[in-house]
């Protein structure tokens, strides 16, 4: 102790009472400092953060766009519905312990916190099976009510379980590996924190839907009886609790499913019958249209465009066309593309709940969206692609040479696309096999991952194959207007390009027969599909002309037809680096080139409108506002036109031509819809095999191979007898099936019927 | 000497006049801050029936001053005896809930029909004085072991009301007794020593709470998230908004929102309806104050408290009976520890725990007890000057004499 302050305070205890005082004061300091700083350093911030809990925002719903075919018929829009959901703890037990817990406590209320962790479990379980049971009568009760099945509701509850718990363990570990990235320097990750539970643990599941008025009234009336009595102790009254009605808005797809009479008196040989076959298709233009699906918390679209977000200096923003959970979005097709489009922007009621005034946003509901398609035709289409009627069968006049692959019995895959010349419409494209959309909301995994079938693949758009003996025509074309061919010209064919060298370069008349065309004329090698004429030219062309044309045609790149699922196919980027060696395989379609159907489409009708390529689309109008499809002019010489078309021509209308007559079915005719005049091509695309590696090894083994040969081509352009110019295009690809003009041809035979019988012809 | 001549000498200016006008005007300040309360919430009267304790508070008061000094200390074992019994009744198995009803899990409560009461609110005078009678003609708690029977008038309340379990209130215990001890000359190494050993249970505790996992903890799941929740607060975290820094943070909040001169009776009472602040008239008293009357009303608390505690102290200072002496320390350091340990965690500083803002909350048994103290200060300070002058507690110059 100091002398000083003992000469100055000479009592011991005052000294004490002052060292008190001064610990006593030390802590008043250490409040008045933050009292200071949460006042006046932070306190227009805590004012502000005070107030922003009077404003109370509620949203108004909007509409999402309807989607329409091009004769106006209805294809999709949104229909408004009630469902019946529960919580999420009520299915998955959570509610029921929660409430054996609350029992348990109560009736130990004297001794609870005394108890220890086991002690406190063993009192809960004895309630447990009465918490159960209330749960067990609502289940019979809705079951009762709803006219639905006991274990139909079971297995909806467990789907919903399986669904949630998958995705809070996707969500979690897509929190962990974010984590582990961001923390990576910051040390230990917060594990109460990552695996908290996620939105749809504490949400509300639509368990019945689109349910009826006399069960919703009784159900609100259950509802509103436990609301009333919130305290009431009988269990089998709470669980009313967890039960909702909420209104919601089904997106509605009215055309999905159709009856189609098909006519067969037209089918080949074998398939032929006076009597019409009716085929129920489902699930039509499901590729094309799309659907919806929800929104999850760490979805993109609402990380990259979200309704509600605080920026750094904890301002909020709100976005009225932004995205929250559970918010419905496009998952494919055009509900996808078109997405921003047809979702429209919410509305909003501001009430500020001090002042009692609110200001009101009206919601914009979204626009609609008209397609290229026709509905009709594309059941029409559907129908004759299902495997009902043969034609997507394999038969033994189709001179198959795969007997082997494990698919051999299984029907054949493929497509078809309708597109009007003109504008470059599409106004139908199939893709088979499909699926329903009852098959993706019952099990989308098995839709996803089905690797044999692909039925989620959009064919037309997303799958590109070799084209084969159909490149011919834009080779010809493309050989005339750069002069290496002129049209009086002839090339001579001796069944192979250099007849030194017989086993190479063999045109397929001399493979099949030892034959040989002979000196041929441009539109003769056409219809004779004669590959020496075409592998001359792809000589003479060489590589990078001949790619520059395909680029030009429209390969190599996405056309922009309006979905996002197509694809560019394969073309080589850079045209100088092209063999002469390639170049000679790719005049007649085979090497480094594969497209699309929609490609094929596309350049064909560019062809066709004598080098004007336009486009190709699934929209007519966004709106009131018609698309304006991009058009390039290709520059091609319209002798040279004229002369393909003389090709194509011939090939279906003359004797010779591959697209004449079906050669195993007694040469019978494969175009028999009178009064139509028809240009085609047939396509014979060797492609290898596919496999499915099964087990990982990047190498194919016999038994993973799954299918071997040819993919069959036919693209047709068609007109009504007395019309000179083409007005639809018919492509047609049928995979793995063999020759083009035995198994694709008699396809677009029935298409062009088809087209007369929806009244385009 | 009789009381009446005692009572006169009140009548001039003393220190305890200055506390009981600070006490006034505290009590003042929290009725109106709870009528704000009841503004918030509608339908509420708890601002007049806190006016109405008030009168019963002060009628106590009045009581305290009547009996002799010498008396009190005379009764201070018995006081202690019946406050022991009565928290032994709270926590008894078998009690009727009648008599010990069980309110947010605690039973601190007794219910003897007419009124209701704390028994513990009792007990922090009766430990007071307990101690003082215990420690005014001793000196050896000088000594280590002579700090064991100090220790335990202390710590026997304190088991007591942790068993309620009342951790706020058991909490102020050992701040008295380090508190008395030192004001009674214990040697400050001893008391350095404790405290040290306290600080550092309670740096391992909050290291255990930091980094160890829930199933290693030794404090209640619920303590534990409120300690983390206070630290996750204070850097700005939101892991507890909605759970256990939801109260916290509110009051943070509420108070911030007051700024410097804080806002008018509607706007504060709206706020506070909307924020939903749990515990507004009680525990959460002061960020009330402050969002109403703003930096300024918040320093005009801590000041009243401020001048309170002085004036308690001056009594002390100026009194030369040892026991008086005692009781005005313990009494403060009841008063001071509740208020700064209510503030400290209504501004974010301390984890959240149950405890009322002395004079200000909302509460019988809380005004009671402030208003009982008041009357032993005023008892005190109407003693006579001592004719004997044995200094007490002065054992230095007790010890240079001896030399």
């Amino acid at each position: 102790m100091r002398p000083w302050i003992k000469q100055l305070i000479p009592s011991m205890f005052q000294r004490r009472l002052l060292l008190l005082g001064a610990a006593a004061a030390l802590a008043i300091a250490l409040i008045t400092a933050q009292l200071i700083r949460l006042t006046v350093f932070a306190g227009t911030d805590a004012l502000a953060k005070a107030q922003s809990v009077l404003v109370d925002r509620r949203i108004i719903p909007t509409l999402r766009g309807r989607i329409f075919d091009s004769k106006g018929r209805l294809l999709a829009q949104d229909k408004p519905c009630f469902d019946l959901a529960v919580s999420y703890p009520l299915l998955n037990g959570q509610w029921a312990y929660e409430q054996a817990r609350r029992l348990a406590r109560q009736a130990n209320q004297n001794v609870w916190h005394r108890l220890d962790r086991t002690e406190r479990e063993r009192r809960i379980l004895q309630y447990l099976p009465q918490a159960e049971a209330a749960v067990e009568q609502l289940w019979d009760q809705l079951s009762r009510l709803a006219n639905v099945d006991c274990q139909e509701l079971e297995l909806r509850r467990q789907a919903i379980r399986k669904r949630v718990e998958e995705m809070a363990s996707q969500v979690w570990s897509a929190r962990l590996a974010d984590t582990l990235t961001d923390e990576a320097a910051s040390g230990e990750p917060d594990l109460s924190k990552l695996f908290r539970p996620i939105g749809e643990q504490r949400a509300f599941h639509s368990i019945l839907f689109d349910i009826d008025d006399s069960l919703r009234l009784i159900v609100e009336r259950q509802i509103a009886q436990a609301e009333a009595d919130p305290a009431s102790p009988d269990l089998n009254l709470a669980v009313w609790r967890q039960v909702r009605i909420e209104k919601s808005w089904k997106r509605d797809y009215p055309l999905l499913q159709w009856t189609v009479q098909v006519d067969r008196r037209l089918f080949p040989g074998p398939l032929r019958s006076s009597e019409p076959l009716t085929v129920s298709v489902d699930g039509l233009g499901l590729h094309i249209l799309g659907t919806l699906r929800n929104l999850w918390r760490e979805d993109n679209f609402i990380r990259e465009k979200p309704f509600f977000r605080r920026d750094n200096q904890g301002r909020e923003h709100i976005d009225l066309a932004g995205y929250r959970l559970g918010d419905r979005v496009g998952y494919w097709g055009i509900e996808r593309s078109c997405e921003t489009v047809l979702r429209g922007r919410y509305g909003l009621i501001i009430e500020h709940l001090d002042g009692q005034t609110a200001e009101r946003i009206d919601p914009i509901p979204g626009s609609d969206v008209v397609l290229s398609l026709d509905i009709a035709l594309q059941a029409r289409i559907a129908a004759i692609l299902a495997p009902q009627t043969g034609l997507m069968q394999r038969q033994p006049w189709h001179r198959h040479s795969d007997q082997h692959s494990a698919s051999a019995d299984q029907p054949l895959a493929g497509a078809a696309l309708v597109m009007d010349i003109a504008s470059g419409h599409i106004l139908a494209a199939v893709s088979v096999p499909g699926f329903t959309l009852q098959d993706w909301q019952n099990n989308p995994q098995q839709v996803w991952s089905d690797r044999i079938n692909r039925p989620f693949v959009f064919r037309p758009i997303a799958q590109a194959y070799e084209p084969g003996s159909t490149i011919k025509p834009l080779i010809l074309a493309a050989a005339m207007t750069e002069h290496v061919l002129t049209p009086s010209q002839t090339i001579t064919c001796h069944g192979m390009l250099n007849p030194d060298r017989p086993l190479q370069l063999r045109c397929w008349i001399f493979k099949q027969y030892g034959l040989s065309h002979g000196e041929l004329t441009a539109p003769q090698a056409l219809a004779h599909s004669c590959n020496v004429f075409f592998y001359t030219l792809g000589q003479r062309l060489g590589g990078p002309t001949l790619v520059t044309w395909l680029q030009r045609f429209g390969l190599g790149r996405t056309v922009g037809c309006g979905l996002d699922q197509e694809i560019a196919g394969d073309l080589p980027s850079t045209p100088s680096s092209i063999s002469p060696d390639q170049a000679i395989q790719m005049a007649i379609g085979q090497g480094p080139i594969r497209w699309t159907l929609l490609q094929a489409a596309s350049a064909y009708a560019a062809l066709a409108r004598t080098g004007r390529w336009i486009q190709p689309t699934f929209l007519q109008a966004i709106g009131s506002q018609p698309c304006q499809p991009a058009e390039i002019d290709l520059a091609l010489d319209p002798a040279a036109v004229q002369t393909a078309l003389e090709g194509l021509r011939q090939a279906v209308n003359e004797p010779y031509g591959t697209a004449h007559h079906l050669a195993t079915l007694n040469n019978e005719p494969i175009f028999t819809v009178p009064g139509l005049r028809i240009w085609g091509k047939t396509g014979t695309a060797d492609t290898g095999y596919s496999w499915i590696d099964e087990n990982a090894d990047g190498q194919p083994q016999p038994q993973e191979v799954r299918q071997r040969g040819d993919h069959a081509w036919f693209i047709g352009l068609v007109a009504p007898e007395n019309d000179p110019q083409p007005r639809y295009l018919v492509a047609v690809i049928v995979e793995y099936a063999g020759s083009g003009s035995l198994v694709a041809g008699p396809i677009a035979n029935q298409i062009f019927l088809a087209l007369k019988q929806e009244g385009y012809l | 000497m009789g009381t009446w001549s005692r009572l006169q000498r009140l009548w001039s200016f003393h220190p305890a006049w200055l506390a009981l006008v600070a006490a006034l005007g505290l009590t003042l300040i929290g009725t109106a801050a709870i009528s704000t309360v009841d503004l918030a919430a509608g339908t509420g009267s708890l601002a007049s029936q806190q006016l109405q304790r008030l009168l019963v508070a002060l009628a106590a008061m009045a009581l305290c001053i009547l009996p002799h000094p010498r008396r009190l200390a005379l009764w201070a074992y018995s006081l202690m005896g019946l406050s022991l019994l009565l928290l032994t009744v709270l926590i008894l198995p078998g009690v009727p809930e009648t008599l010990v009803p069980v309110r947010n899990a605690t039973r601190a409560w007794l219910n003897l029909g007419l009124i209701a009461f704390q028994p513990s609110e009792l007990a922090k005078i009766a430990a007071v004085l307990a101690l003082a009678r215990y420690l005014r003609h001793r000196d050896n708690h000088r000594t280590l072991r002579g700090l064991l029977a100090p220790f335990l008038i202390m710590f026997l309340p304190l088991l007591l009301i942790l068993r309620e379990p009342d951790l706020g209130t058991a909490l102020l215990f050992p701040v008295v007794l380090f508190a008395m001890l030192t004001a009674a000359g214990a040697r400050l190494r001893h008391i350095g020593s404790l405290l040290a050993l306290a600080l550092l249970a309670l740096a391992i505790n909050l290291a255990i709470i930091w980094f160890l996992p829930d199933s290693m903890q030794i404090l209640k799941p619920y303590q534990v998230n409120r300690v983390r929740a206070m630290i996750d607060l204070a850097r700005g975290g939101d892991r507890y908004l909605t759970s256990e820094g939801y109260q916290q943070s509110k009051a943070i909040t509420l108070a911030g929102a007051g700024g410097l001169w804080g806002l008018g009776k509607e706007r504060a009472a709206t706020l506070l309806k909307f924020n939903h602040l749990p515990e507004a008239h009680n525990d959460m008293i002061f960020p009330v104050v402050v969002l109403r009357w703003g930096l300024i009303g918040g320093l005009t608390v801590t000041g009243l408290y401020t001048i309170l505690i002085l004036a308690f102290l001056r009594i002390a200072w100026r009194n030369k009976d040892p026991f008086a002496r005692l009781v005005m320390v313990g009494l403060s350091a009841f008063i001071f520890a509740q208020t700064a340990i209510n503030i400290a965690m209504s501004l974010g500083l301390l984890p959240v725990i149950g405890i009322t803002l002395p004079f200000l909350s909302y509460g019988g048994s809380s005004l009671l007890a402030g208003y009982m103290s008041i009357g032993l200060a005023f008892n005190f300070a109407s003693q006579a000057p001592a004719i004997i002058t044995l200094p007490s507690f002065e054992f230095d110059t007790a010890e240079l004499a001896t030399h």
